[in-house]
């Protein structure tokens, strides 16, 4: 075997041309296809922290309420209840907030703009707040009365700034319409496709007012864990808790609230229903993004394993042809056909593992040099929720590349392998 | 925005109408201080009796898009009682809006509901605003400082500038205003808390009204063009058929309006 080795190693050499060229295409699919992974990663990475930040808690316990089958709020109407049998639950290090939403149509003069609305208590949220980025503006002043933070986005819609004033239309727990008017005390920096959705940050006092509900409400409680958290799990756990307390609730669905209104505003019952989500519940129109780098991620490495797969192919089968009379002489001193074999696909082997390690080593590094350093166009950004280019690299993900990229060089060059195997000793030698 | 790039062609228009207005309050005007100025100001155009009166909008949008729309304007100051009712465009007409207390009310005929709407929210999607329509409360609602003198033609005019008065629900939180010599308003200009020139009104002409329940002459806007840079709109404000005369105290209810349409 370790002769195999060494004359697979002293081939790759001897031919340095052609072997250079194969080095620096495979290490260059391998550094592409561990690129795109890191893009996927990191916006992935970016959608949930803006989404945990801007939407949801990684668990969510909320409500709708409908006064009549005609109108439908999101809202549990009595939050205390509900509260007192959510805390125990929660499990160590993770925190539970109470976050209002909604929808409303947000003016300033003659422009109007609809968006989904957070409400928050700025004084108890505390560090959280500091997930926001802000832009202009403080957010700690959403504590004062009848006051708004705004999306950069909006805030270009609506053409305001920092101390203008805009008004907040919304409907009512009754259906009718209520209007505020609002003090804009922060501008929020881009959140990506979430600025433009849910871009309107008041205080749970703001929407309260404007939505007609009692002191005792809130639009959900909130638990924010971190990533470890099996979300999954902790939400059977409270929807049993829920359950067994008497609460009526909504069957799991992987939609977000906004989506659940029109649907359940046709359903004809009365009164309230609690649900519960979590974050890649309330995100999940934001799936397409994270699906579609994923089929991305998917499409780049099948092209990249077919141009390595191909280059090998076509490069080693130049190669057994070149080497006929090598091949013959080895036969010749008895190396039998197996051995050929294994000869061929290790130098595939070594090439493809050399190669996209090299490969994958160079994006790796370049990813992370380049993270958070190169900044996007506005329509990019939005997508990929981040300014710059969200650049996450994995070595784990490196590693399945360079395994990928590995075993497809290897598959690539049984058939060449074979081929010269196949060759007897004697034609081989007739070459001479 | 620049105030004198448009004085050449009000300036004209007021050369010829102003003079009429001419009276002996104005020969006063420069002793008074800018408060006082702003008393004065709302006192000549306040009323006792009730007014109505027919607004008629024609709105040019920077797109060259033109749209014309009127309203009855109900006013009781005595009570502060306000109510609009939209008669043209056809698709508007019936559609209004009541203030009660400190809320107005935006009522939409095509479902027969009414809305909260804020005092600060634009009239019919018009850059029109409640205040353009009601009794003039600039002393209440602002404190004064003067900003200096312009002359343009050989006329001086006063240029005060407004900053709201803490807790007061307005729509232009800081004014500009320029005052003839007459104390009549020739232009103003509305801010935005942040600097933004939100909009720039030119008050083209005025109409001289004798108000029978107190006997004495009170002046009214005739002609107001608004225009709001930003967006390019402009919007010439007519008030007609002024009428200064009881009005039904029920017409300042919701039913009222909501009877109209029936």
């Amino acid at each position: 075997m370790l002769a195999l080795l060494r004359i697979a190693l002293r081939n790759l050499f001897l031919q340095r041309e052609r072997g250079l060229l194969l080095f620096t295409v495979i290490a260059g699919a391998s550094a592409v296809l561990v690129g795109v992974m890191s893009l996927r990663t990191g916006v992935a990475a970016a959608q949930r922290e803006a989404v945990t930040t801007f939407l949801s808690g990684d668990l969510n316990v909320g409500g709708f309420f409908k006064l009549h089958p005609d109108t439908i709020s999101p809202v549990i109407g009595d939050a205390r209840p509900v509260r007192a049998l959510v805390e125990p639950l929660v499990p160590a290090g993770c925190h539970l907030r109470e976050r209002g939403r909604g929808r409303v149509t947000a003016g300033a003069g003659r422009h109007r703009t609809r968006s989904y609305v957070v409400s928050l208590d700025a004084a108890k949220e505390g560090d959280s707040l500091r997930l926001f980025k802000v832009k202009e503006g403080a957010l700690e002043r959403l504590d004062e009365p009848r006051t708004v933070a705004l999306s950069t986005q909006l805030a270009e819609r609506l053409h305001v700034r920092v101390g203008d004033v805009a008004t907040l239309f919304s409907r009512m727990v009754g259906g009718k319409q209520n209007a505020v008017d609002v003090r804009v005390v922060a501008i929020t920096g881009r959140a990506g496709l979430l600025g433009e959705s849910s871009g309107i940050l008041v205080s749970n006092t703001t929407l309260r007012e404007l939505s007609g509900y009692r002191a005792e409400a809130a639009g959900s409680l909130q638990l924010t864990c971190g990533a470890e958290t099996d979300v999954d799990s902790l939400g059977d756990t409270l929807r049993q808790s829920l359950r067994k307390a008497g609460f009526e609730l909504l069957p799991a669905s992987h939609e977000a609230f906004g989506d659940k209104l029109e649907p359940l505003l046709r359903e004809g019952w009365a009164g309230q229903r609690l649900d519960v989500s979590t974050w890649e519940d309330e995100s999940s129109f934001l799936a397409f993004v994270t699906l579609g780098l994923a089929a991305l991620s998917a499409l780049v490495g099948i092209i990249v394993l077919a141009i390595v797969m191909v280059g090998l192919f076509v490069s080693l089968n130049v190669a057994v042809r070149e080497r006929t009379r090598e091949i013959g002489t080895l036969r010749a001193l008895g190396m039998q056909r197996p051995s050929v074999v294994g000869m061929f696909v290790l130098e595939g082997l070594l090439l493809g593992l050399t190669a996209s390690t090299t490969g994958a080593c160079v994006a790796s590094a370049l990813c992370v040099l380049l993270r958070d350093a190169l900044p996007l166009p506005e329509a990019i950004s939005n997508l990929f929720f981040s300014g710059t280019l969200p650049l996450e690299p994995r070595p784990l993900e490196a590693v399945l590349a360079v395994l990928l990229i590995t075993l497809g060089a290897g598959i690539a060059s049984i058939i060449p392998a074979a081929r010269a195997a196949s060759l007897s000793p004697r034609s081989a030698m007739e070459s001479l | 925005m620049n105030p004198c790039s448009i004085m050449p062609s009000w300036a004209l228009v007021l050369a010829v109408l102003l003079p009429a207005l001419a009276g002996a309050a104005g020969k006063d005007a420069a002793k008074v201080s800018a408060q006082e100025l702003l008393g004065l100001i709302d006192k000549r155009m306040s009323f006792t009796s009730d007014y109505k009166g027919t607004v008629r909008m024609r709105e040019i949008r920077k797109d060259g898009v033109e749209r014309a729309l009127e309203m009855l304007v109900y006013r009781r100051d005595k009570t502060k009682d306000l109510l609009f009712v939209l008669t043209q465009p056809r698709s508007m007409a019936g559609g209004g809006y009541l203030r009660v207390d400190m809320n107005l009310w935006e009522y939409n005929p095509l479902v027969g509901q009414w809305q909260r709407s804020t005092r600060r929210a634009n009239i019919a999607s018009t850059i029109t605003c409640e205040s353009d329509f009601d009794r003039s409360r600039l002393n209440e609602d602002y404190t004064a400082k003067d900003d200096g003198v312009e002359s343009v033609d050989g006329t001086s005019y006063r240029k005060l500038l407004l900053t709201a008065r803490p807790g007061v629900d307005i729509t232009f939180p800081m004014l500009r205003i320029w005052v003839d010599p007459d104390n009549n308003i020739v232009k103003r200009i509305g801010y935005s808390p942040s600097g933004r020139v939100l909009r720039t009104d030119i008050i083209r002409s005025y109409q001289r009204l004798k108000d029978p329940s107190s006997g004495e002459l009170v002046y009214h806007y005739k002609e107001v063009l608004e225009f709001e840079e930003e967006e390019g709109t402009k919007i010439v404000v007519h008030y007609d058929d002024v009428e200064l005369a009881p009005l039904s105290p029920n017409i300042f209810t919701k039913a009222w309006l909501e009877g109209r349409n029936r």
